[in-house]
């Protein structure tokens, strides 16, 4: 299974400044998070297709990140519906009752809406989370970081995260397919203190290893002087242009739009049935 | 965050965070709730580097779980995991794991700060935060966070505990080679 990974590509969204895209996609996730308007999330998906459209990335390359987020998504809607099917209802203060499934599985024209603007929620970030993953390079990331006024150290370290996730994640399904050979059961069939022990066999060794790996990783900085300086400069670093602006400016205006909306409308919800 | 190695330290502990709340979920008798054990090695790196590779490891690796999970980003949760490494870091400054150095004294510090500090950062800290930033229903967040809270306890000591004992005793202790006379 492959997790964040970058994929090197030429596009108007991959030669974007890493700080940049962070700052508008932090912005996106807030602003799509807060608010429950149903245009406006409409908006952001469309917007997001396109920015994913306008990366040339493959929705195959990011597979095993899609089918979780997909998953996610759908396992939420269903929950949502079981725990309260009128939680439409409770929100709008309305009730448009469609038909009636069984009991108190009801159908309304409000809950429809709630869960239309939870999946929306979700489609509006997803395509804008692959774009960011795919279209960063991790070390340019940290340079755009430290240029916007973030320590080095803080920077390089979140770098070095994203880059090492991929190794971590090959490891540990490694260690847990020897763990699994060896007859070690971690699902529900075995009591509550089998599996915690199941768990820690299986999670020592990768931990264990991944404190082997930080000395490695130390030394080989180390013999390239790192950390010596108080400043740095960064090879990967990049200067902003006006396509870096702009991605800024959709960041806040989007932002600027929900906050503005849920002030002058007084909630946060797009309501059409009153 | 001065040493390369506490950098370092600090990226390894963000990539764990990350795969252990992704992948490693132990089920528990209680439905739809896992037993997450990202809490026990937050705790032992904050031992074995420091506070700060704590704090800067936490929020890094849970951040980018947010950031990929598409339910958004809990900026509450995402801090009070770094706080966590914090409180455990400040709290068992001392203990040289390096040096091979836990034994039973050692052990029971350990389980002191880590329930008074999953108490403080899962049970007080992360629900009043979702309360003031996200208007959260009370009662809904002080039980996750009791959950949480509760969960990063148990799998801080049973597996927090192991990893500080296996890795101190994979070290030389300090002063066991006495010189032959």
């Amino acid at each position: 299974m492959k997790l964040l990974n970058y994929i090197e590509r030429k596009s108007p969204v991959h030669s974007l400044n890493g700080a940049s895209k962070l700052f508008c996609l932090l912005m996106w996730i807030c602003s799509t998070m807060i608010t429950f308007n149903t245009p406006f999330l409409l908006c952001a998906t469309a917007m997001g297709f396109f920015a994913f459209a306008l990366s040339r990335l493959k929705l195959s390359e990011q597979k095993g990140l899609l089918y979780f987020l997909l998953t996610f998504m759908a396992l939420n809607a269903i929950l949502i519906y079981i725990f309260n099917p009128e939680r439409g209802v409770e929100l709008y203060g309305t009730r448009n009752l469609i038909f009636t499934i069984a009991g108190r599985f009801t159908i309304t024209k409000e809950q429809l809406l709630y869960q239309f603007n939870v999946i929306l929620k979700y489609l509006s970030t997803i395509p804008i989370i692959l774009v960011f993953i795919g279209s960063t390079q991790p070390s340019e990331l940290a340079a755009s970081m430290n240029k916007i006024g973030i320590p080095y150290g803080f920077a390089y370290s979140f770098a070095l995260a994203l880059r090492y996730i991929p190794d971590t994640v090959a490891s540990y399904i490694d260690i847990s397919r020897c763990q699994q050979a060896r007859g070690i059961e971690m699902s529900s069939k075995e009591s509550l203190g089998k599996r915690i022990k199941a768990a820690a066999q299986l999670v020592l060794p990768l931990i264990l290893g991944s404190v082997d790996q930080i000395e490695v990783i130390t030394n080989a900085m180390e013999l390239r002087k790192f950390g010596t300086q108080k400043r740095r400069t960064w090879i990967m670093s990049r200067s902003f242009k006006a396509g870096d602006y702009l991605t800024i400016a959709i960041g806040i205006v989007m932002m600027a739009f929900v906050i503005a909306y849920n002030v002058i409308n007084g909630s946060r919800f797009w309501n059409p049935f009153i | 965050m001065k040493t390369v190695r506490n950098i370092v330290a600090s990226a390894i502990l963000a990539a764990l965070v990350f795969v252990l709340l992704r992948f490693v979920a132990i089920p528990t008798p209680f439905p739809d709730t896992t037993l997450s054990i990202y809490a026990a090695v937050v705790a032992f790196f904050a031992v074995l580097f420091g506070p700060a590779v704590g704090f800067v490891g936490g929020f890094i690796g849970n951040l980018l779980v947010d950031l990929t999970a598409g339910w958004g980003v809990w900026w509450t949760w995402v801090v009070v995991t770094g706080l966590y490494g914090l409180f455990v870091g400040l709290g068992c400054k001392g203990i040289k794991l390096e040096d091979g150095q836990f034994g039973k004294k050692e052990f029971v510090r350990f389980i002191i700060v880590t329930v008074l500090g999953c108490l403080l950062c899962w049970g007080v800290i992360a629900p009043i935060g979702d309360i003031l930033v996200y208007a959260e229903p009370a009662n809904l967040v002080f039980i996750q966070g009791v959950f949480v809270g509760l969960s990063g306890m148990i799998s801080s000591i049973i597996v927090g505990g192991i990893l500080c004992k296996a890795y101190a005793n994979s070290k030389a202790k300090k002063g066991s080679l006495t010189k032959e006379d």
